[in-house]
């Protein structure tokens, strides 16, 4: 049976769930093997230390991340990202990250490798559970074809999304199958076992 | 031409994959959503079938490695896949992950 305990009162800590997209993430179609996910982690825990010590706080609280991306057949790219939950102090760092400028959302024209919103962020109590904590660990990297809009803006076309297809499809099951989950995933503020989530 | 960097060990301490099934109260499967167990062995075989597919377009080592991946996921080949390109493994991964955290969410 898992055993998860909490340090404080269950039901006094808020929760968020967010997706980030740090600037610069986009992978080519025959590269992604070079990817390193750890490294991306890594950078990630550097920009939370910044965001931290720009609202002058330490790192408190909780956070779970896992390494997400999909297949842009325009572009022929994959632009990687981070879907997550922070609980607690964590919040206000996620948050943070808009200050940094690896988080500069993009601009009309400017020609960087950025998203238009970089940092995405619903706090509040988490409902029709557990359907938002499905959100960061899921089932398939899809399609998601851009174009660019009027204003020079590149942007997803809505709808629903379909799986990759053709070379890039065995790109990704290859990237999947090259690295375990512990270095797609990263956890902050608490550790798993074999007896649940340890909070510290 | 950059090198790939190393892959990981497969050994080490253990990790979010350490963690035990959930408390059934915290079970995402009884989610109506959730990823059937027959579903994701035909994704896998679905999977498996499309790597071998893409070894066909190949030779030598190249081809070896994608044959190598397939039968990784293949459920005719191997029973309890270990590889994160796995349908199976990742049902089997994200109940227990997501079942933690869901316990975490609304405590004990």
């Amino acid at each position: 049976m898992a055993a998860n305990r909490t340090a404080t009162a269950p039901g006094s800590c808020p929760y968020a769930v967010f997706t980030v997209v740090p600037e610069d993430w986009s992978v080519l179609l025959g590269t992604l093997y070079l990817v390193d996910p750890r490294r991306l982690l890594a950078a990630f825990r550097q920009h939370l230390y910044r965001s931290a010590m720009g609202l002058g706080v330490g790192l408190e609280g909780q956070l779970f991340v896992g390494v997400h991306g999909a297949y842009d057949p325009a572009t022929k790219t994959f632009p990687l990202h981070l879907h997550g939950m922070a609980r607690g102090g964590m919040i206000p760092i996620v948050d943070g990250l808009r200050k940094l400028g690896k988080y500069r959302p993009a601009q009309q024209g400017d020609g960087r490798d950025a998203a238009n919103t970089p940092v995405r962020i619903s706090v509040g109590p988490l409902s029709n559970m557990p359907d938002p904590l499905t959100y960061f660990l899921k089932k398939y990297w899809p399609a998601r074809e851009t174009y660019v809009d009027e204003h020079g803006v590149r942007r997803a076309y809505g709808g629903k999304h379909k799986g990759i297809s053709g070379p890039a499809y065995i790109e990704y099951l290859q990237f999947f199958h090259r690295w375990r989950l512990e270095d797609l995933t990263m956890s902050m503020g608490m550790h798993a076992t074999q007896n649940g989530i340890i909070l510290h | 031409m950059r090198r790939a960097p190393e892959p990981p060990p497969k050994i080490g301490r253990p990790g979010i994959t350490s963690l035990p099934n959930p408390n059934p109260r915290f079970n995402p499967t009884r989610s109506p959503g959730f990823e059937t167990r027959e579903a994701v062995a035909r994704e896998d075989r679905l999977r498996a079938a499309r790597l071998r597919w893409g070894a066909t377009k190949l030779s030598g080592a190249r081809a070896r490695e994608l044959n190598e991946v397939a039968d990784a996921i293949d459920p005719d080949v191997t029973v309890s896949p270990t590889t994160v390109a796995s349908s199976r493994y990742m049902r089997l991964q994200r109940i227990r992950i997501i079942g933690a955290l869901w316990e975490l969410v609304y405590g004990r």
